[in-house]
């Protein structure tokens, strides 16, 4: 399929946008900077057209369905959204630096729904259950989400970088690299919009199960993974509200939020779930 | 950069106490003025933070200790808690889910639960009296120490008086409708107006949600049920297993409900399109409702909710037995038997009767049914017939030698046989009621409400004042904001642009 072709090139796009942006943190000079935005855009809209592709496709097929309903989908949406997100904020900080560490994610999220073996990419029909418009709400809050938590975990990695500069270091990379209260700002920010985004995704998947399996909240893996992310977020928006906790220490509990990110998103395929067909 | 929770004080809670880089003389102060609080500064609390002017605050601890109060409250036992919830859950995720039923529906873990609450509800309760106070607090509009120490913007008018500006700048703001206090002293004119005063409130909501959502959960678990039952295609049920809630045991619905049939459509490869259940429900001997069950599409009937849950194969009423005649050369006949209902056996040799069917008999021996033969004398005998004979036969001989009941020969001239039982579609049918549902939903609503509230609303204060200097008028402008310092900076560069244009052509001076 066409859709798939595509987004196994995107997947090169984006680790050329990484190159970029890592030669502009080396170097420091504004064109590999411009390169990497512009990699970036065109990467976006591959994607985009792939997974609009996808959807066309589907309709051809006779089982159309938006592209939200199995990992490898999951997947090509979530690059999507992480980069959607990242230029958003790129455009908003003027600072091209936090590409390095975002693109990545991107990169490896699409190399892995390209590339594995364990993963289907044909378009398969909706069984039963997925038939529900809650399928295109739920998936779309939680990526969303957790695309935010994966930009928030990027800039807590350059919070710990930049904790390493000192005063008479004068490297390009801690130059160019937006400053500590910058990135502490920019991170709590992104979880903000992340937690907001989780909540809903995590009400809307509980007002689906309860029409489809007429309980909303089962402690099924997936949930109960998905609660305890929610927890440690929460957690670390009132260590900040509350207490005043700023730089490492909420550094610290954004990448511990986003582990729990990958353990629900990932780690929980290998526990048995409800949501066993997202495999 | 960076913003505090507006659950700290504003320093106006202390007229006349100077709060944005508090020292130990105005801790005593602020001490004096408040004798029911202890305060301490942010800085108490975290050495590492930069003060500023958003994250002024005092934390404010009650000085009269009650130790089981101080306990509920405390962030500590919040964290405690929700490390064991984490921790509870996590081990629940890695045991098998049939079995994580020991953790969640546990005692204990329920005890996590109701903690959390009440910590969650003596906070708020703990916070509420102070976040009241500042929603009350009229802050006095002549506060020249703002102008100093808040974000402030400035502007320098050289052609007009005092008397002359105040009106245009109060004009405007009443046409923004806000609701100014105004006050003239020492030849200035000040001004004090606010906006998102109720942001206040916003956390508020959000815990509150959270109590909604858990106080749904109990009112589930209390008086609401959870069950499965399994109706073959055409028959009826009006009792079901209950498998969670007080209750346990078998529940009598009060109604009827009938499967009329049940169907599966695939898609082109196979994969099932789409399940249904044509039910039709019966109350008081009359049908009142009917309708086609489907997953995602469940239907509710005096506030008993039907979901479609599974479906399967069962034994039916009917089987089919093969009688071999051993005196006219083995001649067969098939005969269809219906459970309960006499047959004719062939030549007028009796009448045969299914009394039973198991779709595996004892569990071991497979599809057997039992079967009264009777002859036209009146004598009758018992016997089991098997569908794999050969194999019973084999696997358990005693039990053949035994008894003349499971003797297919046991009665002459015949040899019976168990050709095939009947099977009969079943749907598998997931009922509940939960009256706690609808707390759930509406606290799922207001904690996105909250949420929104919380994150995007602040509470923003100004101060205006326009005072003459050396024959200028100078209008300054001071805004706090109890989140947000960013958007505060630029709500104040915006407003302070439209006060220029409306007080007419204006020297900027930052």
């Amino acid at each position: 399929m066409i859709n798939t072709v595509i987004l196994s090139y995107i997947t090169f796009v984006y680790f050329f946008c990484f190159l970029a942006y890592l030669v502009l943190l080396v170097t420091g000079r504004e064109v590999f900077g411009k390169a990497a935005t512009f990699l970036t855009i065109a990467g976006f809209i591959g994607n985009t057209i792939g997974i609009g592709l996808r959807w066309f496709e589907s309709y051809k097929l006779g089982v159309g369905h938006a592209p939200l309903s199995n990992l490898y989908e999951s997947l090509i949406f979530f690059s999507w959204a992480v980069v959607l997100l990242y230029l958003i904020v790129e455009r908003r900080t003027r600072n091209k630096t936090i590409g390095a560490f975002v693109t990545p994610i991107a990169f490896l999220c699409l190399a892995y729904a390209s590339f594995s073996d364990n993963i289907v990419d044909g378009i398969q029909p909706l069984v039963p259950a997925l038939q529900s418009n809650w399928l295109t709400a739920h998936v779309i809050t939680c990526f969303f989400g957790y695309a935010a938590f994966a930009i928030s975990f990027g800039m807590s990695i350059m919070y710990f970088l930049k904790m390493n500069e000192g005063h008479d270091n004068r490297s390009i990379f801690f130059r160019i690299i937006p400053g500590r209260d910058i990135l502490d700002e920019l991170s709590y920010q992104m979880v903000v919009i992340g937690f907001l985004l989780l909540t809903l995704g995590i009400i809307t998947g509980s007002v689906w199960a309860h029409t489809a399996w007429g309980s909303y909240w089962t402690w099924d893996p997936k949930e109960t993974w998905s609660l305890i992310t929610w927890i440690v977020y929460a957690a670390m928006l009132h260590a900040r509200l509350m207490r005043g906790w700023q730089g490492k220490r909420l550094a610290i509990l954004s990448v511990t939020g986003f582990l729990c990110v990958l353990f629900t998103y990932f780690g929980v395929n290998y526990l048995s779930s409800l949501h066993s067909y997202s495999l | 950069m960076f913003s505090i929770n507006m659950l700290f004080f504003y320093h106006e809670s202390f007229p006349g106490v100077n709060c944005f880089d508090l020292d130990d003389t105005d801790v005593a102060v602020c001490n004096k003025l408040c004798y029911r609080f202890k305060i301490r500064t942010l800085r108490d609390r975290n050495p590492e933070i930069k003060i500023n002017t958003a994250n002024i605050g005092l934390i404010m601890t009650d000085k009269k200790t009650n130790p089981l109060w101080n306990l509920l409250k405390s962030v500590k036992l919040t964290l405690v808690l929700l490390s064991l919830l984490a921790i509870a859950s996590v081990f629940g995720t890695l045991i098998q889910q049939q079995d994580s039923a020991v953790i969640y529906h546990s005692l204990w873990f329920r005890l996590i639960i109701f903690f959390i609450a009440i910590n969650l509800l003596v906070c708020s309760m703990d916070r509420l009296p102070a976040t009241l106070r500042l929603f009350r607090l009229a802050p006095s509009p002549d506060r020249s120490r703002i102008f100093e120490d808040a974000a402030t913007r400035t502007i320098i008018s050289g052609n007009a008086a005092v008397d002359q500006a105040a009106p245009v700048v109060q004009k405007y703001l009443r046409g923004r409708h806000y609701k100014l206090a105004v006050k003239e002293s020492g030849g200035s004119s000040f001004v004090y107006f606010e906006k998102g005063r109720f942001s206040l409130f916003s956390v508020y909501l959000v815990h509150l949600s959270v109590l909604i959502i858990l106080i749904g959960a109990i009112t589930g678990s209390i008086f609401g049920f959870s069950g499965y039952v399994n109706i073959p295609e055409g028959a009826s049920i009006d009792s079901l297993v209950i498998s969670e809630g007080k209750s346990h045991g078998h529940r009598d619905l009060g109604f009827v409900v009938r499967c009329e049939k049940f169907m599966v459509d695939y898609y082109d490869n196979g994969s099932p399109r789409e399940y249904r259940s044509d039910l039709s429900f019966i109350a008081g001997g009359r049908e009142a409702l009917k309708g086609s069950l489907r997953v995602n599409h469940p239907i509710t009937f005096m506030g008993v909710t039907f979901y479609q849950s599974s479906y399967g194969a069962a034994a039916g009423e009917k089987a089919r037995i093969r009688l071999i005649n051993n005196e006219k050369g083995a001649e067969e006949t098939i005969i269809e038997a219906e459970l309960g209902k006499a047959v004719m056996l062939p030549e007028n040799m009796g009448e045969l009767t299914l009394t039973d069917i198991k779709d595996n008999l004892m569990d071991l021996m497979g599809p057997a049914v039992l079967v009264s033969v009777r002859s036209p004398e009146g004598q009758g005998s018992q016997i089991w017939l098997f569908q794999e004979y050969e194999l019973v036969r084999e696997r358990y001989p005693e039990m053949f030698d035994m008894s003349l009941k499971f003797n297919p020969s046991a009665y002459t001239p015949f040899t019976f046989s168990l050709d095939e039982i009947e099977s009969v579609n079943y749907t598998g049918l997931q009922v509940s009621r939960d009256p706690g549902v609808k707390f759930v939903f509406i606290g799922f609503v207001l904690i996105v409400i909250g949420l929104l509230l919380t994150f995007f609303t602040s509470h923003r204060r100004f101060w205006i004042r326009i005072a003459g200097e050396k024959g200028n008028v100078k209008i300054s402008l001071a805004g706090m904001a109890g989140k947000n310092p960013v958007g505060m900076e630029r709500e104040l560069d915006r407003l302070i642009l439209k006060l220029k244009k409306v007080t007419g052509e204006w020297k900027h001076n930052d």
